[in-house]
């Protein structure tokens, strides 16, 4: 009961549970405050995987590696070109792109729940660099949530009280937007695979 | 000024300040790489599964 009580206790996964529930107030699709609060669950899970080591469930069962080379070679260029042309042909939030996206999506939390991190395990934290980003994207989420509660409704947008949604939807309205968009989505997590 | 102008001022400000901060990480030892950052980050286990679930969930707002 003790050790179930400290799994609850990673502030990590409660702060993906309350952006979840944002997003639901503020009129998000499910699959949006789903894969947060599956994120969440899977670090409960985790955490849970972790104080059941001693009956040999301690390390995740996949290595990174194999996808880590793949997305660090050629391979990778000709199907993710292919999808960052054809998928912006669909407006956003359609089923089309939400089903690419989401299936992406997906695969990478899967990935990470299942693998273990390949960096030195218990590097000194950069804490000074952890204070300054943080705070860096702590204001600008506050900012974002200042003028999501600026709006007359929290799923009605306002010319008065801009969200980024708000301000992106003229470049996201365009093809060329949209494929650059998702350009940059996908080299995101393309970097961020190549830095677990 | 309106509550648009103050709104819009403030991402410029924030994302100003970004910038900056991201040119004094590249050219001094004083700040830590966003980069870095968020490697540290990816050596965690809850760090790495949250980092994700943000990169999709980001992904799912803006286009999905």
């Amino acid at each position: 009961m003790r050790s179930l009580l400290t799994v609850l206790r990673d502030p990590v996964a409660w702060v993906l549970v309350i952006a979840g529930v944002v997003e639901l107030l503020s009129g998000g699709t499910a699959a949006r405050g789903a894969i947060l609060f599956a994120g969440a669950a899977l670090i409960l899970a985790d955490r849970v995987r972790i104080s059941l080591g001693s009956i040999g469930a301690a390390t995740p069962p996949l290595p990174a590696a194999p996808l880590q080379r793949a997305v660090a070679s050629t391979r990778w260029i000709a199907p993710v070109l292919i999808a960052a042309l054809v998928v912006p042909f669909f407006e956003v939030h359609t089923m089309p792109t939400t089903a690419v996206v989401g299936f992406a999506g997906v695969l990478a939390v899967g990935w990470a729940w299942l693998t273990e991190p390949g960096g030195p395990a218990g590097a000194a934290a950069p804490w000074r660099g952890l204070l300054v980003w943080g705070g860096v994207f702590l204001a600008l989420g506050l900012w974002e949530l200042r003028a999501l509660l600026g709006q007359p409704s929290l799923d009605e947008t306002s010319y008065d009280s801009p969200t980024i949604s708000y301000l992106l939807e003229p470049v996201l309205d365009t093809y060329a937007g949209r494929a650059g968009a998702l350009g940059l989505w996908i080299l995101a997590g393309r970097s961020l695979i190549k830095r677990s | 000024m309106s509550n648009r102008d103050i709104t819009l001022l403030g991402y410029a400000l924030i994302v100003s300040v970004g910038l900056i901060l991201g040119v004094v990480s590249h050219q001094t030892r004083f700040l830590a790489r966003v980069g870095d950052v968020f490697e540290w980050i990816l050596g965690t286990r809850s760090g790495r599964i949250a980092l994700f679930a943000a990169w999709a969930w980001l992904g799912l707002h803006f286009l999905g």
